[in-house]
């Protein structure tokens, strides 16, 4: 080593460092931008593009993303942008998010915490327990 | 143990507007928690039990309106009197905001304990608009 007092200062952002979640979070907010979205003052990590091809809505969770909106084609064309920019893979309709369960009938969306409140009844040796119709005397 | 449950009872009501107060309340027992306490816990376990399969169900053939619905109950906490608020914001037929507070400060009347809450609804309205 000729320099042992030298440091490195790196110009990339690592896995695993500090600032790799807000470089990547910088990242794909200047993309969505750039593909016409806009980011929502109440929440930073809602994005919305409103055309008049119909409104496509964004959530972004780390490296999870949901795609939303009232118009099939639009949402096709933001995910094969997505898929162009990002190593990204479409798993499909939305089922589970945060163990939140995502059930999409004719009839309306649930959203339902099911498997989460089973599996603390199970954590808490409470499952089959005598069950009672309100939550505190 | 006591708070080890409480802590899932709040992850709990994101989806759970049923559980807020009850876990509300149950929070603020965190630091002392003793044997009613923790009785009382065990009774929400068995509700949740009895309704693990509770949620929210936005209907498609719902009208997409904003429904408010505000209270308090004017010195509701027995050990210090503070009176607790709560509201609900409705999308349609489903909940999508919900709070339920013990007030900061007091209420000498029914009207401020109310009043407080209505203000703190305020609150939440200039975030939906």
């Amino acid at each position: 080593m000729s320099h042992p007092n030298y440091v490195c200062r790196l110009r990339k952002a690592l896995y695993g460092l500090k600032q790799a979640s807000r470089t990547w979070h910088d990242k794909i907010a200047k993309y969505l931008v750039t593909i016409g979205f806009r980011m929502s003052d109440a929440d930073h990590s809602l994005y919305v593009r409103k055309s008049d091809e119909g409104i496509v809505v964004i959530t972004i969770n780390v490296d999870d993303l949901i795609v939303g909106g009232d118009n099939e084609k639009e949402v096709e064309h933001v995910k094969r942008l997505l898929k162009q920019k990002f190593d990204m893979k479409d798993l499909g309709e939305l089922k589970f998010f945060l163990g939140i369960e995502v059930i999409r009938t004719p009839e309306g969306i649930w959203l339902l915490q099911r498997q989460y409140a089973l599996d603390m009844l199970s954590k808490y040796g409470m499952v089959g327990c005598k069950p009672i119709s309100v939550p505190l005397n | 143990m006591y708070r080890k449950i409480v802590g899932s009872f709040i992850y709990m009501t994101i989806t759970r507007p049923d559980l807020n107060y009850t876990v509300g309340l149950e929070n603020q027992f965190m630091q002392v928690p003793r044997k009613p306490h923790l009785d009382g816990v065990r009774h929400t376990l068995h509700y949740v039990s009895a309704t693990s399969d509770y949620g929210l169900f936005y209907e498609a053939s719902t009208e997409l309106q904003v429904h408010g619905y505000i209270d308090a109950d004017w010195a509701g906490s027995i050990s210090d009197r503070r009176s607790t608020n709560g509201f609900m914001f409705s999308f349609g037929s489903a909940a999508v905001t919900w709070s339920s507070k013990k007030q900061p400060t007091i209420a000498l009347l029914s009207t401020e304990a109310k009043y407080r809450g209505a203000a703190m609804a305020a609150c939440e309205v200039a975030w939906l608009r």
